[in-house]
């Protein structure tokens, strides 16, 4: 694990993890801004995983925990904080067996530990546990979702992750990082309608660790 | 028997299973797509195969990647992946990469300095960016379809428009 450059700093200029915009070799490989909509924003717009804000955004955790990511490991996205999220659940995330995460949780993160470590021990055990709390489809976007937060290996692989001085702090869904489209615009707006803050100029909560002000589910 | 119960319309249970998310997966396979032509088609087809055989992906084997095909893949070198570290069929530069994907699929975060360095005895600094991007799409989607639960099947998935099907013990070679 390296958050040294691997690569001539002229290749790897304009690298980010999501999105990219320069034609550098580095910034050429980012993931697809349309993937991270559809996967990597813990919010129910149009064709996108479909989970609980706390679901999606302890799984996205964990793996950042697995592969050592630095950059993932200190974001966290608003719209999981005012779920509920908190910091006591985050430092919990990697021993989840014998923690006090509640039981849906941890029958989620076995699925994904199953599958970021050795995927073909994913027993029926494993997912028919997970069934008593998730319906089928949402096993499925466990599933992708545990693959797509995987994504962060090549980043740390080349030594271009962006460190955490890049992403300690809340990741709004209005966020630069995420390209602006028709589909997400309007979760958005059934996020306002909710009552959920999309953008930091709401009043409330903010800093990592504190308790939300609401704890209404845009799920 | 696969490991989900939702079905897509598809000619093939990968079709079918994939497709439950089908915008997700458009999306994906363009990137995967795209990263994979950025890359010697014969080295990746290699270390996607033997990434298979590490993440226990049977599926993986069904299927070629058509650029490969086309290429002059070599099935005696399939044949023989497991044994690339000590095989003449493989290139010191083809044993270099796959061992460095076996590293990427297996734990990449312990992936040091000097494993890249010795990578890059072989291949550019650029390569090497779109070599583990390469790793990376192709990881996930190994993974991904060992967790469905995917059986081989004896046709290239429709959504896998890069790969045809393998060929059989005493059938010719499909080529796309």
């Amino acid at each position: 694990m390296s958050t040294k450059p691997r690569i001539p700093a002229e290749l790897a200029a304009g690298f980010l993890m999501l999105g990219g915009g320069d034609t550098s070799p580095a910034a050429r490989i980012a993931i697809p801004g349309e993937l991270s909509r559809l996967a990597g924003i813990p919010i129910a717009s149009n064709g996108s995983i479909q989970l609980d804000p706390v679901v999606h955004e302890c799984i996205r955790l964990f793996n950042a925990n697995y592969q050592g990511c630095e950059y993932c490991q200190n974001a966290r996205q608003a719209v999981a904080v005012q779920a509920g999220l908190d910091e006591d659940m985050v430092s919990q995330l990697t021993r989840f067996e014998t923690s006090s995460l509640p039981d849906h949780i941890k029958a989620a993160l076995r699925i994904v530990d199953r599958i970021s470590s050795a995927p073909q021990m994913l027993t029926a055990d494993v997912l028919d546990t997970a069934r008593g709390y998730f319906t089928e489809q949402e096993i499925y976007d466990i599933i992708i979702l545990s693959c797509f937060t995987t994504s962060s290996k090549v980043a740390i692989t080349l030594g271009v992750d962006p460190g955490k001085e890049a992403s300690s702090r809340l990741f709004y869904p209005t966020d630069e990082a995420y390209p602006q489209s028709e589909d997400l615009q309007q979760a958005i707006e059934q996020l306002t309608k909710q009552g959920i803050l999309v953008d930091e100029s709401g009043d409330g909560f903010d800093p990592i660790g504190t308790k939300p002000g609401t704890t209404s589910s845009p799920a | 028997m696969a490991n989900v119960n939702l079905r897509a319309e598809g000619p093939t249970e990968f079709d079918q299973i994939w497709g439950v998310r089908a915008n997700y997966f458009a999306c994906f396979i363009a990137d995967h797509d795209a990263s994979l032509a950025r890359v010697d088609p014969l080295l990746i087809e290699l270390c996607r195969l033997r990434m298979a055989q590490i993440l226990g992906c049977d599926f993986a084997f069904s299927c070629r990647y058509a650029p490969a095909v086309a290429a002059g893949l070599d099935e005696a070198k399939i044949a023989n992946i497991s044994s690339y570290p000590n095989s003449p069929l493989f290139t010191p530069r083809e044993r270099a990469c796959i061992e460095f994907a076996e590293q990427f699929s297996m734990q990449s975060s312990s992936i040091s300095d000097s494993d890249v360095e010795r990578l890059l005895e072989h291949i550019d600094p650029e390569t090497l960016i779109y070599f583990v991007k390469a790793l990376s799409v192709t990881d996930q989607l190994l993974r991904g379809t060992v967790a469905f639960g995917i059986t081989p099947g004896t046709t290239a998935p429709a959504s896998l428009a890069q790969f045809v099907s393998a060929p059989s013990a005493d059938a010719p070679l499909a080529v796309g």
